[in-house]
């Protein structure tokens, strides 16, 4: 009797620690992709900045994506049926604000999300990588200048297309902002923010991809020479007088804070700066142009290797005088 | 507070849970072992002596019959007699003594002597349980003082004989909505409670309690059932916390109980399905006559077929190279078998109670399969189903139940996508291909990737889906009465549920011809598309689940004096449901836990004034840690007015009239979002990567083709919705034979998880964000009333009906707004349909010229003529506004009577709906644009009554016809919108029970015999196919009508 009452409470006992509260609920996330795992580890790093270079537009591709020209002029004839999907650039129905409805050619003129969400994927990036031990400090360093180029970079792309936008700056972008209340940067702002970055980051990038990784396999990264030269493409429209105090903007154009958007009085300095980073450009010893000679023994020589030059620069990867491919 | 309850939960709750068992234990190891059970039949001496006489008498039961064995003790004494067979007897009594009489399931009766020398008794049955009571969350409470707002359903109102049990309900219940939405056998129906109350992802089902566990209700076998509530308000639901915001539908199984012998019973009926509406499509003559005037508005000079052909089409004489079949009557055939047969056993005496069934169900299929000897191509289901409930008092004051339960459901059907075989049974022409050639070899037409309808059923292969559960429930109730204090009960429940389903598919995909002519021989000179084989290939697929359910709780009920009646429930519940096939994805081998205290309190003073207050404290694993708890109270309080002395002189007018109202929060953890553990931020490892260098990515190299990015940004305040509910009802009884209850409710629903929609695009994130923004609102009314009258001995009267009205609102959906303020989705119901307003065809071209420009396309009289709503001189998509209701009806209703008249039994119920509407579409509407001689069937309706060059009537019912796509013509809007109400004779039934002597004479006790149908005939303004079906061309299982035999034989 007694054995069995103790028995009987032993197992109540038993039962009753399986039970508890909030750990009941707890499960193990950790050993799968989290935000910690993914950066810590110089593979899946690697591979978060693969996906921040993906946004980049192919302006090369002539008969597809950013660069799609052909359906525009007239160097192909495309068919007229109602349904395919490259009408829109026939019949001229596409402009910056045409729907981005994902596939459709619409998406490659209007290419607004697409460069907001690289800024977001690269913030999320520099955010994030210094969780990187796997890595030397020297690496980090390069990977952190790439994304803040690349950032530069889309922001330049949006800037081209669209006018100034809004800049997040170093910040993640904050998902509770409302609409009605954030409006465009000034040009000034625009402009700055880009150069400042590529200037914080123009020593940090090697002179060549090969410095710091094997050349063959990972051409295509940002070097000095590309921060240089975007640097040099910025000022340069910095200083033309769209974007310089032309009379067509002259009080007109005034964003949320009461700035006017663009500048209202030209800088003459502005083209002295821009002269100055084209300089520090051309400084650099490892580029120069393509010269070849034509192997072709009839007709004008000088013109056939002209041609010839002409032809290496468009189809010979990574040749001399490409300073970012 | 959430705090304090939560420390206070999980101290308090274990060393509760420790003193329930504990005490159990002690109290079981340490009772006797004996039990202590009622006297002993009284010894059978007749004494005669001074001032005694024998007093001779016969007791009776509630059927006039007399009771053989029953016991008559002289009250004092040890003298007594026991009945005969006929229930006489004979006792020597003396004018003073008392007599009591008693017999098992039988109230007793103690009668004063006096100066009768022969009495005849009638014995009362011993009132069940059940009809004093309701079955309510986690237990049962007076009927009188119910607060909240329940309904319902006793066992023998049910009345099945085919289809689940969810199809079953429909206008039973009052607050319950049912839509069938497909025929086939072995489906069941949506089911909701008081309509949808959310929207986004998140469930919007009832929560199904069987025996008190979660469990699904189309496996439990009607039969089976002794009681089904339906609860619907927070009061109701509250002790369910974050499960039961959608509603509760609470089922009880039968359960044995003291009996005088064991019962059997076996019931078994036969009978024969048929399609209620089958679509109704064009005949080869009127589709070539469409066809051909099509071909004449195109502008073709000739046409399409010569007079010979037209005349060989017609005459059939050539079935092979100019077939005519109707592909309705092909596909579907007019009856199909169905049967039922349950047989259960149960008994019990005070020790032991034990109730016990088997039971079979099967329901064939109406699709018209050829004689196939290799496999079964036709679609049927086949149930069977155990069950065993036993209830053992181990001591006079504990009670141990077990119920166990396994359900085995095996469907057959084609192997080609049902889906398919609806939508090709409605798009093939009559001319498109013979079904099979006459010398037997398998037909499709000509072009690639053409199909047959007739070979999707009969030459496709089959699919066996198989499900076994089994389900089984341990209960240890001990009553501490008298060991602790008067009215305490303790129970202990733990459940163990598991299902495991495979399907297998055997598929088969023979090479078909298609028939160019004939040779000299006059043979068929066949070619094909490609060639099949006959050879079966094989898949197969399984999933599964298993779930365990504790619980513990303490109850008391206790009346102090007369007045004040108190009663107080604690309870705390764990369950995990775990996935036992989870597949690829490693989020779904977490188990779903749930866990949580809940507790009510009732008080009534008097039986006149109520007030009840529950509350539920529950987590669940789907919200990030120190989010998991929700506290969830109710509020309610009624008022019996019909028990005041005031309302004396009233009573036999108005013998109940009792109002009540409620307030309470309930939460839903059912959220939705296609993702678990919302609170962690996912990554996509499969994201876009990007070539550097001169070679293709490689793992090897380091560059791998894809990058990662993120995906879902975790959001750490995720958590349930939350539901306010406020009820107020009013419960009336008139003459003692009419009972009425209305409810009026409105429920605010906050915290639904929504994508958001209003992000600007600067931010840029990759996947819209998962929150609980999204509010919705939910309000209507319930009523339902029942009559009861015993005429007269013989003649038994009753009627029932219920109407429910439920409309909801979307408040808040994070959806930006729209640029004409009346497209937005906010603001409107649920699925609220959204199109053009259609003002009728147009009549000739001056009238297309002065009405504004139809941006669709380009527009021909008899074409459609929209409104221009924003008079923008333009009619677009921003035309559209929100038009007719939705397909969820508003309003849900049903009504029936059924008499007894001597062994003669006859009831009728009809069940509507109205307030929904449909939009049809689809090919057979519009007609097709592209393969039209092989797809272009259209219904007979629109091929009669369209507007033609030569029929043109511009308020036809459907527009012109063209052989080129008409954009104008196929826009959603008020023409295609059609009133999907209707009316059903749900269920008719007609049954003879057998007078009771011949049933005896044989040994049994009762034997019945009924001719039941159902869904006999429907009534609805639509006619093209039954209103019930989600189907927007027709294209579904039709919905059958059933006409069973039956017998039932008690033992």
């Amino acid at each position: 009797m007694k054995q069995i009452r103790i028995l009987a409470t032993l197992m109540l006992a038993g039962c009753l620690s399986l039970i508890s509260c909030d750990s009941y609920f707890d499960v193990e996330l950790d050993n799968q992709a989290t935000m910690d795992e993914i950066f810590s580890q110089r593979t899946t790093a690697k591979r978060y900045l693969q996906h921040i270079y993906s946004y980049l537009p192919l302006e090369e591709e002539i008969v597809g994506s950013e660069g799609w020209v052909v359906a525009r002029a007239d160097e192909a004839q495309y068919s007229f049926y109602q349904w395919v999907y490259y009408i829109p650039y026939m019949t001229g129905n596409y402009g910056t604000a045409t729907p981005d409805s994902g596939s459709t050619p619409e998406q490659y003129f209007n290419f607004w999300s697409k460069c907001y969400k690289a800024i977001n994927q690269c913030s999320i990036f520099l955010a994030n990588i210094d969780k990187d031990k796997d890595d030397t400090p020297q690496v980090v360093e390069y990977m952190k200048a790439e994304a803040r180029f690349l950032r530069a970079f889309y922001y330049f792309c949006l800037f081209r297309q669209y006018g100034p936008v809004y800049i997040w700056g170093d910040r993640i972008s904050d998902e509770t902002i409302q609409g009605a209340s954030i409006d465009r940067h000034t040009v000034e702002e625009n402009i700055d923010f880009i150069v400042s970055e590529l200037d914080a980051i123009k020593d940090i990038l090697p002179l060549r991809v090969g410095d710091i990784e094997s050349e063959d396999l990972w051409q295509g990264r940002i070097t000095r020479g590309a921060a240089l030269a975007l640097k040099s493409r910025v000022l340069l429209y910095a200083a033309s007088p769209l974007y310089n105090g032309c009379d067509l903007y002259k009080g007109q154009m005034k964003n949320m804070r009461g700035d006017y958007l663009f500048p209202q009085t030209p800088d003459e300095n502005k083209w002295q700066e821009a002269a100055d980073a084209a300089w520090e450009v051309i400084q650099m010893t490892q580029y120069s142009l393509c010269k070849r000679t034509s192997t072709s023994t009839t007709g004008d020589k000088k013109f056939k290797d002209g041609a010839a030059s002409y032809q290496a620069v468009m189809f010979e990867p990574w040749n001399e005088e490409t300073i970012w491919g | 507070m959430k705090m304090i309850i939560h420390k206070l939960f999980c101290n308090i709750t274990l060393r509760s849970l420790f003193l329930i068992l504990g005490l159990m234990a002690f109290t079981e190891l340490s009772a006797n072992s004996e039990a202590d059970y009622s006297a002993s039949p009284a010894d059978l001496t007749v004494q005669q002596g001074g001032g005694r006489f024998t007093l001779t008498g016969q007791v009776l039961d509630e059927n006039k019959a007399g009771i053989p064995g029953a016991t008559v003790i002289v009250k004092g004494s040890t003298r007594g007699a026991i009945t005969d067979t006929d229930g006489h007897f004979a006792i020597s009594v003396a004018g003073s003594d008392a007599i009591e009489i008693s017999y098992l399931g039988y109230e007793s009766q103690t009668i004063q002597v006096g100066a009768q020398t022969n009495i005849v008794v009638e014995l009362a049955r011993k009132v069940s349980e059940l009809e004093a009571v309701t079955v309510v969350a986690f237990g049962k409470q007076r009927k009188e003082s119910i607060v909240g707002a329940i309904n319902t359903l006793d066992a023998k109102d049910l009345n099945i004989s085919t289809g689940q049990l969810s199809s079953n309900l429909a206008g039973k219940l009052a607050g319950v909505v049912v839509m069938q939405r497909t025929g086939e056998p072995g489906a069941g129906a949506d089911f909701w409670i008081r309509g949808v109350s959310t929207f986004g992802t998140g469930s919007t089902s009832p929560l199904i309690l069987i025996d008190g566990i979660e469990r699904s209700m189309d496996l439990i076998d009607s039969d089976d059932i002794a009681t089904l509530s339906v609860l619907k308000d927070a009061t109701a639901t509250a002790l369910y916390g974050v499960r039961g915001a959608n509603g509760i539908v609470v089922i009880t199984t039968k359960r044995g109980s003291e009996m005088p012998k064991t019962n059997v019973e076996i019931k078994a009926e036969f009978g024969m399905t048929q399609p209620v509406k089958l679509p109704q499509l064009a005949n080869t003559e009127q589709w070539l006559d469409f066809f051909t005037e099509l071909y004449r508005d195109a502008g073709y000079p000739n046409p399409p077929f010569t007079d010979y052909e037209r005349q060989l089409y017609l005459t059939g004489q050539d079935p092979d190279l100019y077939p005519s079949v109707d592909w309705v009557k092909t596909m579907y055939k007019d009856m199909a078998m169905t049967g039922h047969v349950h047989v259960n056993v149960t008994g019990g005496s005070e020790k032991v109670r034990h109730y016990t069934s088997a039971s079979y169900y099967t329901e064939g299929g109406i699709f018209n399969v050829a004689e196939n000897s290799r496999y079964n191509a036709q679609m049927n289901f086949n149930k069977f189903s155990f069950r065993s409930n036993v209830d053992i008092n181990i001591t006079r004051s504990t009670e141990l139940g077990i119920s166990l339960a396994t359900i085995y459901t095996m469907k057959n059907q084609p192997n080609a996508s049902a889906s398919d075989i609806y939508n090709y049974t409605m798009y093939t022409t009559p001319i498109a291909t013979p079904t099979v050639f006459s010398d037997g070899t398998i037909a499709i037409p000509q072009e690639s990737s053409s199909v047959n309808p007739y070979n999707m059923l009969n030459n496709s292969g089959y699919m066996r889906t198989n499900n076994m559960v089994a389900q089984s429930l341990l209960s240890l109730t001990q009553d501490f009465s008298e060991i602790i204090t008067e009215g305490l009960q303790a129970n202990v429940k733990f459940a163990w549920d598991a299902q495991n389903s495979n399907v297998v598919r055997r598929s088969i995909s023979p090479t078909a011809y298609y028939a160019l002519g004939r040779d000299e021989n006059g043979d068929l000179i066949f070619g094909n598309n490609g060639e099949g084989s006959n050879y079966m290939s094989l898949s197969s697929s399984n999933s599964g689940w298993t779930a365990i359910n504790l619980e513990a709780s303490f109850t008391y009920d206790r009346l102090f004096g007369q007045d004040h009646r108190v009663g107080a429930l604690f309870l705390y519940t764990l369950r995990s449901k775990t996935n036992t096939v989870p597949g690829y994805d490693y989020i779904g081998a977490f188990p779903y836990r749930n866990l949580g205290i809940a507790g009510r309190v009732t008080y009534a003073f008097r039986d006149k004034y109520f007030a009840e207050f529950n509350f539920g404290y529950n987590g669940s694993e789907n919200f990030a840690p120190g989010k998991r708890f929700g506290f969830f109270p109710s509020y309610a309080a009624g008022w019996m007015i019909s028990n005041e002395r005031f309302w004396e002189p009233l009573r036999e007018t108005v013998n109940i009239l009792k109002i009540r109202g409620s307030y309470g929060k309930i939460g839903n953890d059912q959220i939705g979002g296609n993702r678990r553990f919302a609170y962690n931020t996912t990554l996509n490892t499969s994201a876009a990567g990007f070539t550097f260098g001169t070679s293709g990515p490689t793992v090897a190299t380091g560059r791998p083709s894809t990058g990662i990015s993120t995906k879902d940004f975790g959001n750490p305040n995720v958590s349930w919705e939350e539901a306010t509910k406020a009820d107020v009802g009013i419960e009336l009884g008139l003459f003692n034979m009419i009972k009425i209850q209305a409810d009026y409710f409105y429920e605010k629903r906050e915290g639904i998880f929504i994508q958001r929609e209003s992000t600007p695009s600067v931010v840029g994130e990759l996947v819209a964000q998962w929150v609980n923004l999204g509010r919705m609102r939910n309000q209507g009314f319930d009523m339902s009333l029942e009559f009861d009258k015993q005429i007269n001995k013989d003649l038994y009267v009753s009627a029932r009906g219920n109407f429910t009205y439920n409309r909801n609102k979307k408040l808040y959906d994070d959806k930006p707004d729209q640029i004409w303020k009346y497209q937005n989705l906010a603001g409107f119901a649920q699925d609220q349909q959204f199109g053009l307003i259609a003002e009728g065809l147009f009549v000739d071209e001056e009238d297309i010229a002065n009405w504004p420009k139809q941006e669709f396309s380009d527009v021909r009289p008899g074409d459609i003529k929209y409104r221009d709503v924003n008079g923008d001189g333009v009619v677009n998509t921003y035309d559209r506004v929100a038009i007719g209701y939705t397909a969820v009806p508003e309003i849900n209703y049903g009504f029936g009577a059924s008499m007894r008249w001597k062994g003669l039994d006859l009831s009728v119920f009809f069940s509507g709906v109205a307030h929904t509407t449909r939009i049809i579409s689809g090919f057979n509407l519009f007609g097709a644009s592209s393969n039209i001689i092989r797809l272009g069937q259209i219904f007979a309706d629109v091929a009669d009554n369209r507007w033609t060059l030569d029929n043109q009537n511009p308020n036809a019912p459907y527009p012109r016809l063209s052989m080129n796509k008409v954009d104008n013509n196929q826009q959603a809007s008020t023409y295609w919108q059609r009133d999907m109400s209707f009316l059903r004779l749900k269920n008719a039934e007609i049954g003879y029970t057998l007078p009771k002597k011949w049933v005896k004479k044989v040994g049994l006790s009762n034997v019945r015999f009924y001719l039941q149908g159902t869904n006999l005939l429907t009534f609805s303004e639509f006619d093209l196919w039954d209103p019930e079906l989600t189907a927007n061309y027709g294209n579904q299982y039709p919905t059958v009508r059933t006409v069973t035999l039956g017998a039932n034989i008690k033992f």
